[in-house]
């Protein structure tokens, strides 16, 4: 009986809980009314289109607003609050600057969830989302990011901070047991860019979470997949570049000789004992000397060799 | 001569205030150009030439769309992609109106890499109005 008591009121208690509510100020400039957006990956984050939005809830005269939870997925999904100025249409989406008009949150259809904020001159900054644990990590991870931004140091030093905090960010990727929130701090980490450096640390997240089913993982494997293939095929271009310059090279050079030997052949057989000691490096002196034969008759032989290999220094006879 | 002295100081001071403020003076370089896509599909490229000396460069983007998906896209010289949107208009399926939607983007980058950085807009079938205005703050020496 006690036990059935207990039942009945948890579940009437996790019922009047289950929504997300707050309380906003905001000044004359916004339209009081908070939009709620369903982000089905990553790469929605910046989308902004009125078939995103799921509900809409008007703010009080308190600043005081709720969404019911009810209708959310039973697992954790990433969602967008944000507000929109007067005389801007509702699908609005503000990035950067005082005048930033959304934030990202995680929820369920259980969850229960408080947003305020302590601001009406930078609303959207000073939003602390509450009730929510992963909400915590989420925010944390965006404190990262933001410090990179913020960075006023010289751009070396930005460079080698950024290295560092997206090192950060792929550790809380790799420590956090919550998967949307692993997988947000692993796309804030830039890991896109990095992706050839970091091949092996995302192949094994990625094994790690192969059980994922949700848009998010679907939609990294997707692209991760993508990356790979795009590698792959310019791998294979290279190599196919490579492989027909060999072949053309091959053929340059088999060519060559294949002249080269013609060409001989149009040499006499004293011109051609003379030719090797050419190619062995010896002087006309030293090859009258070998042949025992004059000098000016060297000279003629080697002016000879010349004409019919149509070739103009010693260097060439060489390389001949 | 005591009042002489005063005066002497007073002058200097203003002098040498006068000489601070010039050297900390900044010179900006706005440019602001405004593009009416009228159904297009042809993506679009705004190139901003960034100098050496540029200590901050700022980016305004706004565009508003009725008809159709817009991504707005902003590249480094180093092709890096700093920053982007996507905005996406379609037609209401209970109004059979088609609804206007609207994305805005601000950026302040400090010690800005020198070189040409790229706004590029991928419209698809887009008919609306997009802004880009862009401002370089360069100090003086």
């Amino acid at each position: 009986m006690l036990l059935v008591s207990a039942s009945v009121w948890a579940q009437t208690n996790s019922s009047a809980k289950a929504e997300i509510r707050g309380k906003i100020l905001l000044d004359s400039i916004w339209n009081p009314v908070v939009y709620l957006s369903h982000i089905p990956t990553f790469y929605d984050m910046f989308t902004m289109s009125n078939s995103m939005i799921i509900a809409e809830s008007p703010l009080d005269e308190e600043g005081n607003f709720h969404f019911s939870t009810s209708f959310l997925p039973e697992k954790d999904n990433l969602y967008r609050l944000h507000i929109s100025k007067k005389g801007a249409p509702a699908a609005s989406l503000i990035i950067g600057g005082k005048d930033e008009n959304h934030l990202y949150f995680i929820a369920n259809n259980r969850s229960d969830i408080f947003i305020s904020n302590t601001s009406t001159a930078i609303p959207v900054s000073t939003f602390k989302v509450e009730g929510y644990r992963p909400n915590d990590d989420l925010r944390s991870i965006n404190e990262i990011v933001a410090s990179a931004d913020n960075l006023d140091n010289p751009p070396v030093s930005k460079e080698f901070l950024s290295r560092t905090i997206n090192e950060k960010l792929r550790v809380m990727a790799d420590t956090s047991s919550h998967p949307i929130v692993s997988l947000y701090a692993l796309h804030q980490s830039n890991f896109e860019a990095t992706y050839l450096e970091n091949q092996v640390f995302i192949e094994n997240y990625l094994k790690k979470w192969e059980d994922e089913e949700s848009t998010y993982f679907q939609s990294i494997r997707t692209r991760f997949m993508q990356e790979k293939r795009s590698n792959l095929y310019i791998y294979i271009i290279i190599g196919v570049v490579f492989f027909v310059m060999g072949i053309v090279i091959q053929q340059y050079i088999f060519r060559r000789r294949k002249r080269n030997r013609t060409q001989l052949q149009t040499l006499s057989i004293q011109e051609r004992k003379i030719f090797q000691l050419i190619q062995a490096g010896r002087s006309n002196k030293e090859i009258s000397e070998e042949y025992n034969i004059g000098l000016s008759t060297v000279k003629s032989h080697v002016s000879n060799i010349y004409t019919k290999l149509n070739i103009k220094s010693r260097k060439e006879a060489i390389d001949f | 001569m005591k009042k002489s002295i005063q005066l002497l100081v007073f002058i200097c001071a203003i002098v040498l205030y006068g000489q601070q403020s010039f050297a900390q003076d900044c010179t900006s370089v706005n440019t602001s150009r405004n593009i009416e896509l009228d159904g297009s599909s042809e993506r679009e490229e705004i190139k901003l030439n960034v100098a050496e000396d540029v200590k901050h460069l700022h980016l305004f983007i706004n565009s508003t769309i009725s008809t159709g998906f817009l991504t707005v896209e902003i590249y480094d010289p180093k092709g890096k992609k700093r920053g982007y949107y996507t905005v996406e208009s379609q037609m209401n399926s209970n109004t059979k109106k088609k609804e206007t939607v609207c994305g805005q983007m601000q950026k302040q980058i400090s010690d800005p890499i020198k070189g040409d950085w790229v706004v590029r807009l991928i419209p698809k079938n887009v008919k609306g109005k997009v802004s880009v205005h862009s401002g370089q703050t360069q100090e003086k020496s």
